[in-house]
């Protein structure tokens, strides 16, 4: 790394350590997020084949690195196809276009919630789970040799994964994301997303208020684990994507979904973990409880009421997000860089704001690339405080 | 006798112990078809109040769901009454989820609104190439044809369709409405849709003027 790559770096390091700390940097961090199709698409790369070739992935995402700004490393990439499909999964399928989606999956029936509230591991682990990935739905030799081959998979993907971040980050100075750690799952979106569907946990709700009750306690024990997996430090900061919450009513999100996430979120800060959720759709008509949660909490925002939203969340924790990238197909540029300023006037005013997109680009041809590119270049300079 | 207004108020409230028990005691009554319709239609009607509230963020689209299955079971519950009468077919809709994106919950949920409000609807499904809208728009001459995506990358998809619609030659007359978390009023002037919207119930409202119904 040369002396002024170093010299970037540092000053990115100290800009994210005061957004987090609730200091004034001296300028608003700006983070991109990039997903593999969107710098395939960029870069000329067959999606396909980069699913399974590290070295294609890295000639995609390096080209993303050199043309797009970003304080931290912008590219996204942690659904691990081969592993996936080693497994045999339904949860992780690839599109006909090449696009990794969670699809609506029913992994778990009504009979079965009082197995999963007596033993919520044993039921994931020997129930469940081969109903999820079939290729371990065999014998325990042959399922121990999926598991294996598996774990394997997804190990080498990690380390190539690892050191393509840990290099494109030396090469371009940049500083330490706002996640560090692990992935965490809100309990009622884990029984809905991987359990019971999106469709069949509203259902249960209203027929089987209960027991949907008693599963969402029963699995929270294993959330709190998964957040605090692998040897997790104090200072990381668990990624967590929410998903159900704009999508059920007050009562539902206050019976259902609010009581294990607040469970989840102080059980695992008091290890001195924080989190980095976020919040998918309009989170506006929860902002009083997200501002219950542990200061300086990171919450990035698809959309909502952005003025409320730091009057009120933002007051207590660091926010991001509202940017979407699209409007760059039907803006000019100068609107674009209006909306991105408009952004800045609101949320960044007393600091606790770094610029991010709305959710990551997933496809290139979503954006105008030379009209986003002008909006984080106008940001990169006249960002400041 | 059943009181209309109590079931569909029942069904706006989404009060499925309610709304069973009041469509069991008619049944109980022996009705004929025609009274049989009546019960039919104020389940329908329930749905502009699941809709209302909906569109004054009471309601969200968990609530809609239920709605649609507790419409599809009310109305299953009714069919055997109805003999032979011919449903009245409002128009014709094919629906379908576009390339490269696997969700289909907003389809869904749009898919039994339009049923329940009296559309045949031709469901493709999920991840469908532009050519497969123009063969079932070919097929089957619908009146509108809708496009289901979530993904952002679902916008180039609505477009590409669009223009294989036009290309095709049967976009005259074609309405296209395009739905789910993607959408915006920018993005249906980009793809050149003629409607758009995130809430089912609306939708389907405009889809009913649109066949003037």
């Amino acid at each position: 790394m040369t002396e002024s790559v170093k010299a970037k770096q540092a000053e990115r390091l100290d800009i994210r350590n005061k957004t987090i700390a609730g200091e004034i940097p001296k300028r608003v961090f700006i983070v991109g997020c990039y997903t593999l199709d969107m710098a395939c698409g960029y870069a000329g790369v067959d999606l396909l084949r980069a699913h399974y070739d590290p070295e294609l992935r890295y000639k995609a995402f390096s080209a993303v690195c050199r043309d797009f700004y970003s304080d931290s490393y912008p590219c996204e990439f942690m659904r691990f196809t081969g592993a996936y499909q080693t497994l045999g999964a339904r949860n992780w399928v690839l599109s006909s276009t090449g696009t990794i989606q969670h699809p609506e999956i029913e992994t778990m029936q009504p009979e079965d919630y009082d197995e999963l509230i007596a033993d919520p591991y044993g039921t994931i682990i020997d129930k469940l789970l081969p109903r999820v990935c079939s290729h371990l739905d065999a014998p325990a030799s042959r399922r121990s040799m999926v598991m294996a081959k598996a774990v394997d998979c997804w190990n080498r993907y990690n380390q190539e994964n690892n050191a393509m971040v840990a290099g494109l980050t030396e090469q371009h100075g940049y500083s330490d994301e706002f996640i560090k750690g692990n992935l965490a799952v809100a309990p009622f979106d884990f029984l809905a997303d991987q359990l019971r569907g999106f469709k069949s946990v509203t259902m249960d709700c209203r027929r089987l208020p209960d027991k949907v009750e008693a599963a969402v306690k029963a699995i929270t024990p294993l959330m709190v684990k998964l957040a605090l997996a692998n040897g997790a430090q104090p200072g990381d900061i668990a990624l967590m994507p929410l998903h159900m919450a704009p999508y059920i009513n007050m009562k539902t999100f206050e019976r259902f979904y609010w009581p294990t996430f607040e469970e989840l979120i102080i059980e695992v800060a008091k290890q001195g973990v924080g989190y980095n959720l976020f919040a998918e759709q309009d989170w506006t008509r929860y902002h009083e409880y997200l501002s219950r949660l542990p200061e300086s909490t990171i919450i990035r925002f698809e959309e909502g009421e952005m003025k409320l939203l730091k009057e009120t969340v933002g007051e207590k924790h660091v926010i991001a997000g509202f940017f979407d990238a699209t409007i760059t197909l039907t803006r000019s540029k100068e609107e674009c860089i209006d909306e991105a300023k408009r952004i800045l006037d609101t949320c960044a005013p007393g600091g606790r704001f770094y610029f991010a997109l709305n959710k990551g680009i997933m496809d290139i041809k979503s954006i105008d690339v030379k009209k986003y590119q002008a909006v984080l270049d106008w940001l990169a300079v006249n960002a400041t405080y | 006798m059943i009181e209309t207004a109590a079931l569909k108020q029942a069904v706006g409230d989404l009060d499925e112990d309610l709304v069973m028990s009041l469509l069991d005691e008619f049944i109980e009554s022996n009705p004929g078809e025609q009274e049989t319709q009546s019960v039919v239609a104020a389940c329908q009607e329930g749905m502009d109040i699941v809709g209302e509230y909906f569109e004054e963020g009471e309601y969200f689209v968990g609530d809609l769901i239920f709605a649609g299955e507790l419409l599809s079971t009310a109305i299953d519950k009714l069919k055997p009454l109805l003999g032979n009468a011919e449903t009245n077919v409002v128009g014709t809709l094919v629906l379908g989820t576009v390339e490269g994106d696997i969700h289909d919950i907003g389809k869904n949920i749009f898919r039994s609104m339009c049923e329940a409000a009296g559309f045949r609807v031709i469901d493709l499904g999920i991840d469908q190439p532009p050519e497969a809208f123009v063969k079932a728009v070919k097929e089957n001459k619908p009146e509108i044809v809708g496009f289901s995506g979530v993904l952002t990358l679902s916008i180039d998809s609505m477009k590409r369709t669009c223009a294989a619609l036009d290309e095709a030659g049967v976009r005259d007359g074609l309405k296209v409405t395009i739905g789910g978390n993607a959408v915006s009023a920018e993005a249906c002037e980009f793809i050149g849709a003629d409607y758009w919207s995130k809430n089912a119930a609306e939708a389907v409202k405009h889809c009913r003027k649109w066949v003037g119904a």
